[in-house]
């Protein structure tokens, strides 16, 4: 298997498709590439190190991942660098990131890019400019950062415990009464937490186009009114009466597993399988999705603008990005996320090396999983998050 | 010689002070709206404004002022009763031997292995589950993570109450207890009583300093009230932490706003608490002096043995829970052993623990070493000299609440270009170890028998020779103490290792406190153990070294360390 | 009040005695001085009186404070009052709290008792010396606030235990007067142990090697 996957990864290393792209890899010999990605979840540790082994073999490029407890962290070493005068020799060269710290860096300028484009195998890629990889929380990428890893909301449940699963947000009001204390969700100022709370707003506004576009009070105001009416006669009902919440969702996994809860919520439909996989779940426990479907967004990796490791960063993203990786991460043994690269690009060898990965009854088919709900534009979730905590908090 | 050696001690308080001075500067500018090219302008209330109207804000302080004063309430009072159960009953090995671990343990260890025991499906339920409580899933009330602090308050008590019993028992022989005791008798006390009444508030007086070091520890802590603690809203120091690492750089300044508040609360806190012990001190010796000779006080004694006995009981089952965990494959409640076993996470421990365990180790141990050269420079520069009188300035980093300088330590060392991050860690965490390598070293430095050093200068050793072949070797076993000591504290450092290393630097600390708010518990508790056995390595080495090197020593065992 | 031992010896704990056995009786106001070779057990012996006893001896014979047998007594409730070499004032109460801490507690009421112990403190010579911090008294007062302290307990045996060796010789003859002189009037039974001839008052019982 590690042959076969050197050999293809070979193959592709030794046509470089730009001449720039040459230089860059000959730049990136020997680096250490400092990545920095939230630490919670051992099983992608791991293979960030196997990465880092991979990528050492052939390019000379070694990976130190920077653990996170939060991907702000990183965002904050940034930011201080970036006040003290620290302009090339960046302690951060990759870091794992999603929507409002993308935002908060693009912002700021703290982003080195464009640069995706560079990359051989963005071939791969549907860049058009609504797809998923265009488009981070309605913040155009504009190549400033690089996909890894699909993300989709999703719930787990355990089936030797719940029959019953709501079929939409609004009905999780009716579950949670006949379940009391057997649903939560993650904080709101956590990025899952506040996820649950987006699902809600999609699937409950009124004027859904208002959510694509720069949040106002007026339509802040209108949208959210029913979300709250929702969440106000969910809450008594939630574990701990809604007075208290989960810090995360791995630690919401973690309670799903213990028997304290009976949903757990997800952005990757695969994490399930692979839970059961590592007896982080039990072998009963299932995916659910609301039946008219569920957010869904790109996991990205950026470099910093003053990343010392720059070039090495560019080469470990190009390495996400082949086929042979995206398959190896897609195998539920391994990591078990869903494929970035657009399938109709993928000649047919490479096709087949994701036709034959393994499967598990906890694994959703594509189609199980629904439409892709767009994301609100990320200045709906800060005031979500804020108006929530302002309600919510005693 | 003696202004050279006293240039030398400055320059040992110039590495401790001004730098910590400069952190809570930096701190209080920004908590005023002044931090570099983002200011407010001159002077700015608006961090103040937008800390006090957080929403929670009063519930966060409530919870951050019980656990601080509850846990070292709890775990001082069992700590001083405590010492007069091991003083006429158990013999202090047998004790010291269920203490131990637990001392040597980071606190975030056992934040976890704790959390396992009390959590609504924790090994604590799983006990008496299904067959007496009838619960096949877990029941619905509130124990780990409650808005009061209170499961934070006893965990932290667990880790404080050996610290604080062995330090009384220092406190212990300084005072003639036997002669006070049969002085009371024959005045017709009971022992109990005379402990009560006598041997305590002298104890009391001579452990002030760890009292408001656990004090200020408790209002301040991260590494607890991260795995313990309310989480909505969460404790002031997590609070702050969470705005040191928005990324909205605005938040930096309600973040130094939290963080100097901490700061305050400390100060009052020790005033409020000196002012309380001031006025029951009174109260107290007037009830003394009323010389009732029994009282039903007496029944404190059996109460404080048996949460005595609970507390080194959850303690002790809560590290245990961490051994099992790192072995386990599925454990699901309410089974009260894990259904299947595995090898696989230490497995998979040993290939990606292994730099992390070095990164540890090597902190660790520069750290102490650092500690422990500078510890014996002080104490042979200043014996018998004025500069002792600035001894406290050591324990000014423990005395201070961590987060309200170490943000601004961070900056002061980004500024400066020192951009090793693992260099920064071993200096910052040397703030730390420092006065605990002082504290276990000074005693025994201090009382050394003089007549050996006369005799070694009489023969004509100059003082340097001196230390070299008489001072140190005659010390060795506490100075490996001390040492031991300096390492356990090292590795157990989180926030000093988060904020110098800038995240880059993983420890044990770091990775076992990240894994804690993840999914796998058995990962977690593999790491927290591994976090223990470093220090209980180091401390397995420092008894037996001597042992070894003194073989045919006689009066080299035992006594006098 | 009497002090009675009958066929009294001190044992270690494998059998061996420490003198022979002793037989004594003391009464009202009698003070009986023990002495001995140093080593032969004399301080053990008033911690066996006392209830102090290390568990390495064990006691034979009979001791009884007016008629009852003590030996199965805690320490506390033997109303066995004892003057050591030192005078053992607590270091962190003053002058009056250490004998307030002495004194009954039948005598009730916040006044009365501070009378009480100004009375003490007068008798002995040290009018107000209540609130003074007991290291800073010179010897001889130390011992007199101890003696104070250890009357107002109201003892019904006094045992002394060299309570004089320590004194300066120009003081000691003058504090010996002090405390036979009060022992006398409160007509408490003594026993006396020391190696000094000159604290010999009255009866005199030496301790021998057993035989």
């Amino acid at each position: 298997m590690k042959f076969s996957i050197l050999a293809i990864l070979a193959m592709g290393a030794s046509v470089p498709a730009f001449a720039d792209w040459a230089e860059t890899v000959e730049a990136a010999k020997g680096q250490t590439v400092y990545w920095n990605a939230w630490g919670g979840d051992q099983r992608t540790n791991d293979f960030i190190a196997w990465v880092s082994d991979q990528t050492e073999e052939l390019y000379d490029v070694k990976i130190e991942q920077v653990k996170l407890t939060d991907t702000a962290e990183a965002v904050s070493r940034v930011i201080s660098e970036k006040s003290a005068g620290n302009l090339d020799e960046g302690t951060v060269d990759m870091i794992w990131i999603n929507g409002a710290n993308f935002l908060a860096m693009k912002e700021q300028d703290l982003l080195t890019g464009p640069f995706v484009e560079e990359l051989p195998n963005a071939k791969y890629l549907d860049l058009s400019p609504t797809s998923a990889a265009s488009i981070d929380f309605t913040t155009p990428v504009e190549g400033y950062e690089s996909p890894w890893r699909l993300a989709k909301f999703v719930f787990a449940y355990d089936s030797a415990r719940v029959s019953d699963v709501p079929a939409s947000m609004a009905e999780f009001v009716q579950w949670a009464e006949a379940h009391k204390g057997r649903l939560t969700h993650p904080t709101p100022t956590d990025f899952m937490g506040a996820t649950f709370l987006k699902q809600a707003l999609v699937e409950l506004a009124p004027n859904k186009d208002a959510l694509q576009t720069m949040i106002t009070p007026e339509s802040f105001t209108e949208n959210t009114a029913p979300l709250w009416e929702w969440y106000d006669a969910l809450r008594p009902n939630l574990w701990r009466e809604g007075q208290a919440f989960p810090d995360n969702q791995s630690v919401q996994q973690q309670m799903l597993n213990d028997g304290e809860i009976d949903i757990a919520l997800s952005f990757d439909p695969a994490s399930t399988a692979s839970a059961i996989e590592q007896g982080l779940l039990p072998d009963t426990a299932r995916v659910f999705v609301p039946e008219n479907g569920s957010i869904g967004n790109i996991s990205f990796v950026a470099i910093p603008f003053n990343a010392a490791n720059s070039e090495g960063a560019q080469v470990v993203a190009n390495f996400l990005l082949d086929p042979a990786t995206q398959a190896h991460m897609q195998n539920i043994e391994v990591l078990g996320s869903y494929s970035v690269l657009d399938p109709t690009k993928l000649n047919q060898e490479e096709a087949e090396m994701f036709d034959a990965l393994p499967t598990s009854p906890a694994l959703p088919s594509v189609s199980d999983l629904g439409p892709t709900l767009l994301e609100p534009h990320s200045s709906w979730m800060t005031r979500l998050t804020e108006e929530w905590a302002k309600r919510y908090t005693n | 010689m003696n202004i050279k050696k006293n240039i030398i001690g400055i320059f040992i308080i110039a590495l401790i002070v001004p730098p910590i001075l400069a952190g809570l500067w930096i701190g209080i500018c920004a908590s005023f709206g002044k931090f570099g090219s983002i200011s407010h302008g001159p002077v700015s209330l608006e961090p103040w404004g937008v800390l006090l109207t957080e929403p929670g804000f009063i519930s966060s302080l409530s919870a951050t002022l019980i656990s601080g004063f509850l846990s070292t309430f709890f775990a001082l009072s069992l700590a001083l009763i405590g010492c007069y159960w091991f003083q006429t009953t158990y013999s202090e090995r047998k004790f010291s031997r269920f203490l131990s671990p637990i001392l040597a343990a980071p606190h975030s260890a056992i934040a976890i292995g704790f959390a396992f025991l009390i959590t609504p499906s924790g090994w604590f339920m799983r006990a008496f589950s299904p067959w007496l409580t009838g619960f096949e899933s877990p029941p619905q009330i509130i124990t780990s993570n409650d808005k009061f602090g209170i499961a934070l308050a006893l965990g932290l008590a667990i880790k404080e109450l050996p610290f604080l019993f062995f330090i009384a028992i220092t406190a212990l022989r300084q005072i003639p207890l036997s002669s006070q005791l049969k002085t009371a008798a024959a005045l017709g006390h009971s022992p109990k009583m005379t402990w009560f009444k006598i041997i305590v508030p002298q104890i009391y007086r001579r452990i002030k300093l760890p009292i408001f070091i656990v004090l200020v520890f408790g209002i301040s802590n991260v590494d607890m009230a991260i795995i313990l603690g309310p989480t909505h809203p969460p404790t002031l120091a997590i609070m702050a932490l969470n705005w040191f690492h928005s990324p909205q750089l605005e938040d930096i300044f309600p973040g130094s706003a939290a963080a100097i508040s901490i700061l305050i609360i400390a100060i009052l806190s020790i005033m409020v608490w000196e002012i309380f012990v001031k006025y029951i001190g009174k109260a107290f010796t007037a009830w003394v002096v009323l010389s009732k000779r029994s009282s039903s006080m007496e029944h404190l004694f059996p109460i404080a043995k048996s949460l005595i006995l609970l507390i080194v009981f959850c303690g002790i089952t809560a590290l245990l829970s961490l051994i099992l965990w790192s072995f386990a494959w599925r454990w699901s409640f309410p089974n009260i052993f894990p259904e299947n076993f595995s090898i696989a996470n230490w497995q998979r421990a040993i290939s990606n623990a292994s730099s992390i365990i070095y990164t540890s180790t090597f902190i660790a141990i520069s750290s102490a070493t650092i500690s422990l050269a500078l510890v014996i420079t002080w104490l042979e520069i200043t014996r018998g000299k004025r500069l002792q009188k600035f001894e406290w300035v050591f324990y000014f980093p423990l005395l201070i609440p961590q987060i309200a300088f170490l943000f601004g330590i961070d900056i002061m060392l980004t500024h400066l270009g020192a951009r090793n991050a693992l260099f920064n860690v071993i200096l910052v965490h040397c703030l730390f170890v420092l006065p605990y390598t002082l504290i276990t070293l000074e005693h025994s430095w201090r009382n050394i028998d003089q007549r050996l050093i006369k005799t070694a200068t009489a023969l004509g050793l100059s003082p340097l020779r001196t230390l070299w072949r008489v001072r140190i070797p005659i010390l060795l076993r506490p100075i490996l103490i001390a040492f031991a000591i300096s390492i356990s504290v090292s590795i157990a450092q989180y926030l000093p290792t988060l904020f110098a290393g800038g995240g880059r630097v993983s420890t044990l600390t770091t990775e076992a406190i990240t894994l804690a708010s993840g999914s796998d518990r058995r990962v977690a508790g593999l790491y927290a153990l591994l976090q223990i056995m470093i220090p209980l390595i180091a401390f397995t080495l420092a008894s037996l070294i001597p042992l070894w090197v003194f073989q045919n020593r006689k009066d080299m065992h035992g006594g006098r360390a | 009040m009497t002090l009675e031992l009958s066929h009294f010896v001190l044992k270690t704990v494998d059998g061996k005695p420490l003198f022979s056995a002793l037989n004594l009786k003391i009464d009202k106001g009698e003070v009986v001085t023990v002495m001995g070779a140093s080593g032969i057990g004399k301080s053990t012996l008033i911690d066996a009186i006392g209830g102090y006893l290390d568990p390495h001896f064990i006691t034979d014979g009979e001791a009884k404070i007016n008629g009852v047998n003590i030996s199965d007594m805690p320490a506390h409730k033997r109303k066995v009052g004892i003057l050591f070499q030192d005078a053992n004032l607590f270091p962190h109460l003053n002058v009056g709290q250490n004998i307030a801490f002495g004194l009954s507690e039948k005598v009730k009421g916040k006044q009365a008792r501070k009378k009480a112990v100004d009375q003490a403190l007068s008798k002995a010579g040290l009018s107000g010396f209540y609130d003074r911090d007991p290291a800073s008294l010179s010897g001889g007062q130390k011992t007199r606030v101890a003696l104070m302290r250890t009357l107002l307990s109201k003892p019904d045996v006094l045992l002394l235990d060299e309570p004089f060796s320590k004194l300066d010789p120009s003081t000691k003859s003058e504090i010996r007067k002090f405390v036979f002189d009060h022992i006398r009037e409160q007509q408490i039974p003594t026993l006396l142990v020391t190696h000094d001839k000159e604290d010999i008052h009255s009866e005199l019982l030496e301790l021998t090697a057993p035989v």
